[in-house]
């Protein structure tokens, strides 16, 4: 930055902040509904009046809500099922992309990106059926397939550019040194690759969290139903009364996990870690 | 501590290229044995094929006997030194060092101690808790090499594991690991492309080209003997000045002057009258005529137009000219010895002679030089060989005389 003109600071700042406050004002609106009483939901302030919590414990609150409660467990389970599975799933398709050479490599890859570049809407139909013959209809399983089907593809891609940034020369040097090939990747390429198996983590976290196509598709109960599908099915108290205060609260406390799972893994997503692997 | 016999070994890689081409020779136990050519000639394939991290695609590895082709390389007990070094950047010097003996399941005092000795010889004792990305190169080069020495391998394999540091620090290291390897009596084979370092270091030093072994042999026998044009022109800085030579009965025409070939040498020539050859003077098989004493008659002496002058303190290099130029024969092994002064199309041969730093030699002036006859080298210009090889007549070991054909 050293150099740069104040006056050019003054405008990256400005540009900054309105690309923060633009990303940030429906957030905001979200949470001060959350925070209102029934009676100010349509008055049309930015700030509630009187604070309250209702919302989320009041009795008719979102954590008074079996229906809610039991999607709020259904979406943390499938979401972090599905994330394990599909980076570890993608890690090993990804080194072995990277590191070995067998025929048909890049249909692999190109046949993968294709996948993630096919809209999922087009295959509700047919899953719905066939997840109704498997038996996987309104079941975890059920969701966690369509989500990793979806997100492996991105996985992989953004694992094998981690991968292929790490010097060969390292797994060579773990097998000289007596790993066999599986000690070698697990001990000294998983490590580093690790900002690359989080980043994809967050992307396939991120993606499973907030679908709603699947979620409301290919479930009926709450034996499955997660948080998306789930709001939509909030009821007010009576038929003329549109439950905005706790749908407003319910999207609230769903946003929470995605920022604490960046927040996490933000700290472990450092670039550069492969750096003094090779000469200075 | 191992005998390492290669037989024949062979790599053709997938798409069919042969990096290497029936290596056979043998490398003694406790030695220290070089690998050197020109970058691309194979050196690290062997090197790779040796520890295990290539196939060998024909031919048998040896190690104390016993063939070891499809032994996995974490079996072989060999460390290696890159040159990129690999060391583990996620992991502390400690840990980096601690690693092949941790995956060796030795417990922890040995760990401990081996990790602190070899700490203490490589001067790392202090940086042991630091993480690699941190040190300098040099001290990288170090951790690379405690990594090796913790293991107390059957033998040492580096590739090219100085080239990565300063000039300086090269010629450092180079004393240390000489050192380190007459203190530890480990076998060694040590790939480089630098033929200084060869020199150097090495017990015995193969010469690769193009897949090829040249020629295997003690640094001086490759100085003093060398079987071909290739090993001729490749050892020794400056190189060695290839002149074009026209063989006339007992008479040899070189351009600057004519002489008469001593009686031995005559004899290996017989029947190439008339032929054309490749002379071959080492820079130092010149002298200033007025310094050479008794030794005159054992030469010739010539008029040089001397060009340019480098004054080295212990001695001096005088650059001159001399019309005609074996280029011809000379511009395919130009282009492996990376050196573009000898194929000067231009008919003309630049010549460095070495002279005593007595020399009276000025720049832009003419001098009378002296040639030594007795060490003056005559090569086949079609084939390379060395017409006047002092082992060629009575080969003493096979293995060290593999030539091409
Ligand atoms: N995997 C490979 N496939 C095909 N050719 C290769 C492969 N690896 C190396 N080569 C070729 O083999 C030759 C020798 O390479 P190398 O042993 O690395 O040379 P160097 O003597 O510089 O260490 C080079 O010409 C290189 O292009
Ligand atoms: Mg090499």
């Amino acid at each position: 930055m050293r150099g740069r003109s104040t006056s050019d600071r003054m405008l990256w700042a400005l540009g900054t902040v309105v690309v923060v406050v633009y990303a940030l004002v429906p957030v905001a609106w979200l949470v001060s509904l959350s925070l209102k009483p029934a009676e100010e939901i349509t008055d049309g302030k930015f700030f509630p009046r009187d604070v309250t919590f209702d919302n989320y414990t009041g009795a008719s609150g979102v954590f008074e809500d079996d229906q809610f409660r039991a999607a709020m467990i259904n979406s943390i389970g499938i979401a972090l099922i599905a994330t394990l599975l599909a980076v570890t799933l993608a890690t090993f398709a990804a080194y072995a992309i990277v590191r070995l050479d067998f025929p048909g490599k890049t249909i692999v890859l190109s046949g993968a990106l294709a996948i993630a570049m096919f809209p999922p809407v087009s295959i509700i139909g047919p899953l719905f059926n066939m997840w109704r013959s498997f038996k996987l209809f309104d079941t975890w399983p059920g969701l966690i397939i369509p989500y990793m089907t979806f997100t492996l593809p991105l996985a992989i891609w953004t694992l094998s550019a981690f991968f292929r940034e790490i010097p060969w020369d390292l797994d060579k040097a773990a097998r000289v040194d007596g790993a066999t090939p599986f000690q070698a990747f697990r001990r000294v390429i998983a490590p580093l690759a690790a900002p690359g198996i989080f980043t994809s983590a967050i992307l396939v976290f991120i993606f499973a969290w907030n679908d709603f196509l699947f979620a409301t598709a290919l479930t009926s109960t709450d034996r499955a139903r997660t948080v998306p599908a789930a709001i939509a099915f909030f009821t007010g108290s009576s038929q003329f009364d549109f439950p905005t205060g706790q749908i407003a609260a319910a999207s609230v406390i769903v946003t929470i996990p995605i920022i604490v799972m960046v927040l996490i893994f933000q700290r472990r997503i450092v670039a550069g870690l492969t750096s003094g692997a090779v000469k200075g | 501590m191992a005998e390492i016999v290669l037989d024949k070994v062979t790599k053709t890689f997938a798409d069919g290229f042969e990096a290497v081409k029936e290596a056979d020779f043998t490398i003694g136990d406790g030695e220290f044995f070089i690998l050197v050519g020109p970058s691309g000639c194979g050196k690290s394939t062997l090197l790779n094929m040796i520890v295990g991290l290539e196939d060998i695609s024909g031919g048998e590895l040896k190690v104390d006997g016993s063939v070891v082709n499809d032994i996995d390389p974490k079996d072989r007990n060999m460390a290696m030194v890159f040159q990129s070094y690999a060391i583990y950047p996620h992991m502390t010097v400690r840990e980096n060092m601690a690693f092949p003996l941790k995956l060796a399941k030795v417990d922890q005092d040995e760990i401990d101690r081996r990790v602190n000795e070899a700490a203490g010889v490589l001067e790392l004792k202090e940086h042991l808790d630091r993480k690699p990305g941190n040190l300098s190169g040099g001290q990288r080069q170090r951790v690379a090499m405690g990594r090796a020495i913790v293991r107390e391998p059957a033998a040492f394999l580096m590739d090219e594991p100085l080239s990565n540091l300063d000039a300086k620090l090269r010629v450092q290291m180079r004393t240390e690991i000489a050192k380190l390897q007459q203190r530890l009596e480990t076998t060694t084979v040590y790939v480089t492309h630098d033929q200084t370092e060869a020199m150097t270091l090495g017990d015995r030093v193969a010469v690769l080209r193009r897949g090829e072994v040249q020629q295997v042999g003690s640094p001086k026998e490759l100085y003093n003997d060398p079987a071909n044009l290739f090993v001729a022109g490749f050892i020794g800085s400056p190189a060695m000045n290839l002149l074009p030579a026209e063989l006339d009965g007992d008479r040899l025409r070189l351009p600057m002057v004519e002489l008469t070939l001593p009686e031995d040498v005559r004899s290996r020539l017989a029947g190439r009258s008339g032929a054309d050859l490749i002379a071959g003077v080492r820079p130092e098989h010149f002298e200033d005529a007025a310094l050479v004493g008794d030794k005159l008659d054992d030469g010739v002496t010539f008029d040089a137009d001397i060009e340019v002058i480098e004054w080295m303190g212990a001695e001096l290099y005088a650059h001159f000219g001399v019309s005609g130029s074996a280029s011809e024969h000379l511009a395919d092994l130009a282009e492996d010895l990376e050196t573009v002064g000898m194929s000067g199309g231009d008919g003309a041969t630049h010549v460095v002679a070495r002279l005593d730093a007595a020399s009276g030699a000025t720049e832009a002036a003419s001098l009378p030089l002296w040639l030594d006859t007795s060490r003056l080298f005559l090569f086949d210009p079609a084939t390379g060989e060395n017409l006047t090889r002092r082992a060629a007549s009575a080969p003493t070991d096979a293995r060290t005389d593999h030539q091409p054909a």
